[in-house]
Protein backbone atom coordinates (compact mmCIF):
# COMPACT_ATOMS: atom_id res chain seq x y z
CA UNK A 1 0.00 0.00 0.00
CA UNK A 2 1.02 3.09 -1.14
CA UNK A 3 0.18 6.37 1.73
CA UNK A 4 1.17 9.04 -1.87
CA UNK A 5 -1.46 7.37 -3.55
CA UNK A 6 -3.97 8.32 -1.10
CA UNK A 7 -3.02 12.01 -1.21
CA UNK A 8 -3.10 11.99 -5.38
CA UNK A 9 -5.92 9.94 -6.19
CA UNK A 10 -9.38 11.61 -6.35
CA UNK A 11 -12.22 10.50 -4.39
CA UNK A 12 -15.22 9.13 -4.68
CA UNK A 13 -17.31 11.12 -2.94
CA UNK A 14 -16.65 13.84 -0.24
CA UNK A 15 -19.55 13.13 1.81
CA UNK A 16 -19.39 9.45 2.80
CA UNK A 17 -15.48 7.83 3.57
CA UNK A 18 -17.15 4.47 4.58
CA UNK A 19 -16.69 2.68 1.37
CA UNK A 20 -12.80 4.10 0.80
CA UNK A 21 -9.95 2.18 1.69
CA UNK A 22 -7.61 2.25 4.01
CA UNK A 23 -4.87 3.67 1.99
CA UNK A 24 -6.67 6.33 1.10
CA UNK A 25 -7.72 6.92 4.13
CA UNK A 26 -4.45 7.21 5.48
CA UNK A 27 -2.72 9.26 2.55
CA UNK A 28 -5.61 12.51 3.62
CA UNK A 29 -4.94 11.54 7.53
CA UNK A 30 -1.27 12.38 6.81
CA UNK A 31 -2.43 15.36 5.35
CA UNK A 32 -4.06 16.57 8.50
CA UNK A 33 -7.63 15.38 6.99
CA UNK A 34 -9.86 15.69 9.76
CA UNK A 35 -12.85 13.37 7.99
CA UNK A 36 -10.21 10.96 7.04
CA UNK A 37 -8.96 10.30 11.08
CA UNK A 38 -12.54 10.43 11.95
CA UNK A 39 -13.24 7.65 9.35
CA UNK A 40 -10.28 5.24 10.57
CA UNK A 41 -10.88 5.59 14.11
CA UNK A 42 -14.91 4.74 13.56
CA UNK A 43 -13.63 2.18 11.41
CA UNK A 44 -11.35 0.69 14.32
CA UNK A 45 -12.83 1.58 17.38
CA UNK A 46 -14.57 -1.32 18.00
CA UNK A 47 -11.50 -3.57 17.32
CA UNK A 48 -9.54 -2.06 19.10
CA UNK A 49 -11.82 -1.72 22.10
CA UNK A 50 -12.32 -5.52 21.99
CA UNK A 51 -9.09 -6.27 21.90
CA UNK A 52 -8.15 -3.84 24.68
CA UNK A 53 -10.91 -5.23 26.66
CA UNK A 54 -9.78 -9.00 26.49
CA UNK A 55 -6.04 -7.64 27.38
CA UNK A 56 -7.53 -5.68 30.14
CA UNK A 57 -9.55 -8.84 31.68
CA UNK A 58 -12.79 -7.39 31.06
CA UNK A 59 -12.24 -3.70 32.51
CA UNK A 60 -14.10 -1.32 30.39
CA UNK A 61 -12.66 1.54 31.63
CA UNK A 62 -8.89 0.13 31.01
CA UNK A 63 -10.30 -1.07 27.55
CA UNK A 64 -11.38 2.62 26.69
CA UNK A 65 -8.39 3.86 28.06
CA UNK A 66 -6.06 1.71 25.97
CA UNK A 67 -8.10 2.19 22.64
CA UNK A 68 -7.83 5.87 23.02
CA UNK A 69 -4.45 5.81 23.52
CA UNK A 70 -3.08 3.43 20.81
CA UNK A 71 -5.30 5.64 18.53
CA UNK A 72 -3.46 9.17 19.74
CA UNK A 73 -0.14 6.79 19.29
CA UNK A 74 -1.47 5.90 16.06
CA UNK A 75 -2.22 9.53 14.86
CA UNK A 76 0.63 11.26 16.64
CA UNK A 77 3.37 8.86 14.28
CA UNK A 78 0.92 8.68 11.49
CA UNK A 79 3.46 10.59 8.98
CA UNK A 80 6.70 7.83 10.24
CA UNK A 81 3.90 5.39 8.78
CA UNK A 82 5.07 4.35 5.53
CA UNK A 83 2.97 1.48 3.61
CA UNK A 84 5.28 -1.28 4.16
CA UNK A 85 1.81 -3.46 5.46
CA UNK A 86 -1.71 -2.53 6.09
CA UNK A 87 -2.90 0.12 8.44
CA UNK A 88 -4.92 -2.59 9.61
CA UNK A 89 -1.20 -4.57 10.83
CA UNK A 90 0.45 -1.40 11.87
CA UNK A 91 -2.57 -0.40 14.16
CA UNK A 92 -2.82 -3.28 15.88
CA UNK A 93 0.84 -3.03 16.70
CA UNK A 94 0.89 -0.16 17.81
CA UNK A 95 -2.48 -1.10 20.01
CA UNK A 96 -0.68 -4.90 21.42
CA UNK A 97 1.95 -2.09 22.45
CA UNK A 98 -0.30 -0.30 24.20
CA UNK A 99 -1.87 -3.08 25.68
CA UNK A 100 1.52 -4.37 27.12
CA UNK A 101 2.59 -1.10 28.70
CA UNK A 102 -0.74 -0.45 30.33
CA UNK A 103 -0.47 -4.20 31.66
CA UNK A 104 3.12 -4.16 32.93
CA UNK A 105 2.26 -0.21 33.94
CA UNK A 106 -0.45 -1.93 36.60
CA UNK A 107 1.75 -5.29 37.05
CA UNK A 108 4.50 -2.22 38.96
CA UNK A 109 1.34 -0.52 40.58
CA UNK A 110 0.08 -3.73 42.13
CA UNK A 111 3.68 -5.07 43.06
CA UNK A 112 4.34 -1.82 44.81
CA UNK A 113 0.78 -1.04 46.54
CA UNK A 114 -1.02 -4.08 46.53
CA UNK A 115 1.32 -7.08 47.57
CA UNK A 116 -1.81 -8.82 49.10
CA UNK A 117 -3.66 -8.71 45.68
CA UNK A 118 -0.83 -10.15 43.28
CA UNK A 119 -0.53 -13.17 46.14
CA UNK A 120 -4.04 -14.16 45.12
CA UNK A 121 -3.73 -13.98 41.01
CA UNK A 122 0.35 -14.77 40.08
CA UNK A 123 0.60 -17.60 42.45
CA UNK A 124 4.54 -17.36 42.01
CA UNK A 125 3.95 -17.68 37.78
CA UNK A 126 7.01 -16.17 35.51
CA UNK A 127 5.39 -14.79 32.89
CA UNK A 128 7.29 -16.82 29.91
CA UNK A 129 6.36 -20.06 32.12
CA UNK A 130 4.10 -22.69 30.99
CA UNK A 131 1.30 -23.22 33.26
CA UNK A 132 1.13 -25.75 34.72
CA UNK A 133 -2.67 -27.57 34.03
CA UNK A 134 -2.49 -29.62 37.15
CA UNK A 135 -2.20 -26.63 39.23
CA UNK A 136 -5.18 -25.53 37.89
CA UNK A 137 -7.08 -28.27 37.67
CA UNK A 138 -10.76 -28.98 38.89
CA UNK A 139 -13.67 -30.73 38.24
CA UNK A 140 -15.60 -28.71 35.71
CA UNK A 141 -18.14 -31.29 35.72
CA UNK A 142 -20.26 -29.51 38.15
CA UNK A 143 -19.71 -26.06 37.63
CA UNK A 144 -22.32 -23.85 35.88
CA UNK A 145 -21.80 -22.02 32.77
CA UNK A 146 -21.33 -18.86 34.59
CA UNK A 147 -18.46 -20.15 36.46
CA UNK A 148 -17.05 -21.66 33.08
CA UNK A 149 -16.97 -18.75 31.74
CA UNK A 150 -15.25 -17.22 34.81
CA UNK A 151 -12.53 -20.23 34.74
CA UNK A 152 -11.93 -19.67 30.93
CA UNK A 153 -11.72 -15.85 31.85
CA UNK A 154 -9.06 -16.90 34.69
CA UNK A 155 -7.12 -19.72 32.23
CA UNK A 156 -6.69 -16.77 29.77
CA UNK A 157 -5.28 -14.46 32.30
CA UNK A 158 -2.92 -17.25 33.70
CA UNK A 159 -1.40 -17.92 30.18
CA UNK A 160 2.51 -16.49 29.63
CA UNK A 161 1.63 -12.83 27.62
CA UNK A 162 2.92 -13.87 24.37
CA UNK A 163 0.78 -16.98 23.95
CA UNK A 164 -2.01 -15.19 25.13
CA UNK A 165 -1.57 -12.48 22.68
CA UNK A 166 -1.51 -14.78 19.90
CA UNK A 167 -4.40 -16.96 21.36
CA UNK A 168 -6.78 -14.26 21.69
CA UNK A 169 -5.79 -12.01 18.15
CA UNK A 170 -6.32 -15.56 16.54
CA UNK A 171 -9.40 -17.32 18.60
CA UNK A 172 -10.66 -14.22 19.28
CA UNK A 173 -9.98 -11.81 16.14
CA UNK A 174 -9.52 -14.47 13.50
CA UNK A 175 -6.13 -12.50 12.61
CA UNK A 176 -4.32 -15.00 9.86
CA UNK A 177 -0.89 -16.71 11.78
CA UNK A 178 1.36 -14.14 9.08
CA UNK A 179 -0.68 -10.79 10.29
CA UNK A 180 -0.10 -11.87 13.96
CA UNK A 181 3.44 -12.33 13.23
CA UNK A 182 3.92 -8.76 11.85
CA UNK A 183 1.53 -7.22 14.70
CA UNK A 184 3.76 -9.15 17.29
CA UNK A 185 7.09 -8.66 15.21
CA UNK A 186 8.20 -11.65 15.67
CA UNK A 187 8.17 -14.98 13.01
CA UNK A 188 5.32 -16.75 12.24
CA UNK A 189 6.96 -20.26 13.60
CA UNK A 190 7.39 -18.50 16.50
CA UNK A 191 3.69 -17.64 16.59
CA UNK A 192 2.54 -21.16 15.58
CA UNK A 193 5.02 -22.17 18.84
CA UNK A 194 2.75 -19.59 21.45
CA UNK A 195 -1.10 -20.39 19.49
CA UNK A 196 -0.14 -24.00 19.80
CA UNK A 197 1.22 -24.26 23.46
CA UNK A 198 -1.54 -22.10 24.70
CA UNK A 199 -4.39 -24.52 22.84
CA UNK A 200 -2.88 -27.29 24.29
CA UNK A 201 -2.96 -25.88 27.86
CA UNK A 202 -6.54 -24.78 27.21
CA UNK A 203 -7.45 -28.43 25.75
CA UNK A 204 -5.89 -29.69 28.84
CA UNK A 205 -7.36 -27.53 31.45
CA UNK A 206 -11.12 -28.25 29.97
CA UNK A 207 -10.86 -31.64 29.35
CA UNK A 208 -13.00 -32.69 31.87
CA UNK A 209 -15.67 -29.78 30.95
CA UNK A 210 -15.16 -31.61 26.79
CA UNK A 211 -15.25 -34.97 28.50
CA UNK A 212 -18.39 -33.98 30.29
CA UNK B 1 -8.52 -42.68 20.94
CA UNK B 2 -6.01 -40.37 20.95
CA UNK B 3 -4.43 -38.11 17.70
CA UNK B 4 -1.90 -39.30 15.81
CA UNK B 5 1.50 -37.87 17.80
CA UNK B 6 2.81 -36.58 13.64
CA UNK B 7 -0.55 -34.79 13.09
CA UNK B 8 -1.26 -32.81 16.49
CA UNK B 9 -0.17 -29.54 14.59
CA UNK B 10 -2.17 -30.34 11.21
CA UNK B 11 -5.11 -30.99 13.61
CA UNK B 12 -4.45 -27.34 14.91
CA UNK B 13 -3.66 -25.45 12.10
CA UNK B 14 -7.25 -27.46 10.81
CA UNK B 15 -8.88 -25.94 13.59
CA UNK B 16 -7.29 -22.85 13.04
CA UNK B 17 -8.17 -22.48 9.09
CA UNK B 18 -4.25 -22.38 8.08
CA UNK B 19 -3.72 -24.96 5.79
CA UNK B 20 -2.66 -24.29 2.40
CA UNK B 21 -4.89 -26.18 -0.16
CA UNK B 22 -2.97 -29.10 -0.26
CA UNK B 23 -2.30 -29.50 2.72
CA UNK B 24 -6.02 -29.20 3.63
CA UNK B 25 -6.84 -32.22 0.94
CA UNK B 26 -4.51 -33.83 2.51
CA UNK B 27 -5.70 -33.50 6.01
CA UNK B 28 -9.31 -34.16 5.22
CA UNK B 29 -8.22 -37.35 3.50
CA UNK B 30 -6.46 -38.06 7.15
CA UNK B 31 -9.73 -36.78 9.17
CA UNK B 32 -11.73 -39.29 7.18
CA UNK B 33 -9.58 -42.30 7.95
CA UNK B 34 -8.45 -41.62 11.48
CA UNK B 35 -11.36 -41.37 14.35
CA UNK B 36 -8.42 -40.10 17.19
CA UNK B 37 -7.49 -37.24 14.98
CA UNK B 38 -10.99 -36.66 13.91
CA UNK B 39 -12.12 -36.90 17.31
CA UNK B 40 -9.61 -34.28 19.02
CA UNK B 41 -10.28 -31.55 15.69
CA UNK B 42 -14.05 -31.43 16.48
CA UNK B 43 -13.34 -31.50 20.51
CA UNK B 44 -10.60 -28.37 19.71
CA UNK B 45 -13.85 -26.93 17.44
CA UNK B 46 -15.97 -26.92 20.54
CA UNK B 47 -13.26 -25.43 22.60
CA UNK B 48 -12.09 -22.35 20.41
CA UNK B 49 -16.07 -21.84 20.02
CA UNK B 50 -16.91 -22.32 23.93
CA UNK B 51 -14.06 -20.02 24.53
CA UNK B 52 -15.07 -17.10 22.14
CA UNK B 53 -18.72 -17.38 23.69
CA UNK B 54 -17.57 -16.97 27.13
CA UNK B 55 -15.88 -14.00 26.05
CA UNK B 56 -18.21 -11.32 24.64
CA UNK B 57 -17.38 -8.17 24.39
CA UNK B 58 -19.93 -5.22 24.81
CA UNK B 59 -20.41 -3.01 22.02
CA UNK B 60 -18.98 0.52 22.23
CA UNK B 61 -21.86 2.86 22.97
CA UNK B 62 -21.77 6.05 20.92
CA UNK B 63 -21.50 8.14 23.97
CA UNK B 64 -17.96 6.31 24.27
CA UNK B 65 -17.47 6.34 20.46
CA UNK B 66 -17.95 10.65 20.55
CA UNK B 67 -15.37 10.88 23.89
CA UNK B 68 -12.97 8.69 22.15
CA UNK B 69 -13.08 10.37 18.74
CA UNK B 70 -13.14 13.73 20.01
CA UNK B 71 -10.11 13.23 22.41
CA UNK B 72 -8.24 11.77 19.22
CA UNK B 73 -9.03 14.81 17.29
CA UNK B 74 -8.12 17.34 20.38
CA UNK B 75 -4.98 16.10 20.59
CA UNK B 76 -3.74 15.70 16.90
CA UNK B 77 -4.99 19.10 16.49
CA UNK B 78 -3.07 20.65 20.28
CA UNK B 79 -0.23 18.76 18.13
CA UNK B 80 -0.53 20.67 14.93
CA UNK B 81 -1.00 23.78 16.60
CA UNK B 82 2.05 23.61 18.76
CA UNK B 83 5.50 24.84 16.80
CA UNK B 84 8.72 23.06 16.94
CA UNK B 85 10.82 23.85 20.10
CA UNK B 86 13.08 25.68 18.25
CA UNK B 87 10.27 27.99 16.70
CA UNK B 88 8.78 28.41 20.23
CA UNK B 89 12.50 29.31 21.39
CA UNK B 90 12.89 31.58 18.46
CA UNK B 91 9.61 33.01 18.56
CA UNK B 92 9.93 34.23 22.24
CA UNK B 93 13.51 35.67 23.17
CA UNK B 94 12.14 36.42 26.72
CA UNK B 95 12.39 32.71 27.16
CA UNK B 96 15.51 32.40 26.82
CA UNK B 97 16.89 35.70 29.56
CA UNK B 98 16.80 32.33 32.39
CA UNK B 99 19.15 30.26 30.30
CA UNK B 100 21.35 33.12 29.36
CA UNK B 101 21.53 34.49 33.11
CA UNK B 102 22.55 30.67 34.46
CA UNK B 103 25.32 30.84 32.21
CA UNK B 104 26.50 33.63 32.77
CA UNK B 105 26.42 32.68 36.56
CA UNK B 106 28.48 29.48 35.87
CA UNK B 107 31.01 31.07 33.72
CA UNK B 108 31.37 34.10 36.27
CA UNK B 109 31.73 31.57 39.46
CA UNK B 110 34.02 28.89 37.18
CA UNK B 111 35.84 31.77 36.11
CA UNK B 112 37.05 33.44 40.08
CA UNK B 113 36.74 30.15 41.86
CA UNK B 114 37.95 27.47 39.23
CA UNK B 115 41.01 25.68 39.15
CA UNK B 116 43.90 28.29 38.35
CA UNK B 117 41.87 30.51 40.46
CA UNK B 118 45.64 31.35 42.79
CA UNK B 119 47.37 31.36 39.97
CA UNK B 120 45.04 33.77 38.12
CA UNK B 121 44.96 36.07 41.38
CA UNK B 122 48.64 36.65 42.32
CA UNK B 123 50.10 39.70 41.89
CA UNK B 124 51.25 40.59 38.51
CA UNK B 125 55.18 40.76 37.87
CA UNK B 126 56.22 44.31 37.39
CA UNK B 127 59.95 43.88 37.97
CA UNK B 128 62.26 44.02 34.99
CA UNK B 129 65.45 41.24 33.98
CA UNK B 130 68.37 44.08 35.96
CA UNK B 131 66.11 43.94 38.80
CA UNK B 132 65.57 40.45 39.10
CA UNK B 133 69.35 39.85 39.01
CA UNK B 134 70.10 42.14 41.79
CA UNK B 135 67.27 40.50 44.13
CA UNK B 136 69.16 36.95 42.66
CA UNK B 137 72.33 38.54 44.09
CA UNK B 138 71.43 39.99 47.36
CA UNK B 139 69.77 36.73 47.74
CA UNK B 140 72.99 34.79 47.45
CA UNK B 141 74.71 37.20 50.24
CA UNK B 142 71.47 36.73 52.16
CA UNK B 143 71.65 32.84 52.39
CA UNK B 144 75.35 32.36 52.82
CA UNK B 145 75.68 35.46 55.68
CA UNK B 146 76.54 32.92 58.48
CA UNK B 147 79.63 31.42 56.05
CA UNK B 148 80.20 35.30 55.28
CA UNK B 149 80.57 35.98 59.19
CA UNK B 150 82.88 32.76 59.65
CA UNK B 151 84.97 34.25 57.02
CA UNK B 152 85.37 37.84 58.49
CA UNK B 153 86.34 36.09 62.24
CA UNK B 154 89.12 33.69 60.07
CA UNK B 155 90.20 37.21 58.36
CA UNK B 156 90.76 38.80 61.86
CA UNK B 157 92.48 35.50 63.20
CA UNK B 158 94.89 35.73 60.41
CA UNK B 159 95.72 39.13 61.10
CA UNK B 160 96.40 38.30 64.53
CA UNK B 161 99.05 35.71 63.58
CA UNK B 162 100.53 37.59 61.18
CA UNK B 163 101.01 40.60 64.02
CA UNK B 164 102.55 38.35 66.19
CA UNK B 165 104.75 37.10 63.03
CA UNK B 166 106.09 40.42 62.37
CA UNK B 167 106.89 41.11 66.12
Amino acid sequence: MNPQSGRTSDLESEHSLSGVNDAVLVGRAQTHDQRAVEELVLRYQQKAYAFAYHFADGNVQDAEDLAQEAFLRAFQNLEKFRGDSSFYTWFYRILVNVCLDGRRRRGRWQRIFLPWQRESTDKGLSPEERPDPEAHERSLKAISEKELNRDIQRSLESLPEKQRMAFQLKALHGMSIQEIARVMGTAEGTVKSHLFRATRFLREKFKDWEEG
Amino acid sequence: MKPCPDRQDTVLLAVYEELNPEEQQNWEQHKAACPGCRTEYEALLRLVGRIRESLPVPELSGQKTSAILWSVKRELRKKREKPAWWKEWLGRPSRLVPALATASVVLITFGLFGPNFTEKTSPPQTVTDVENEVVIKDLDVLTNLDFLEDLDTLQELLNVLDHNETT
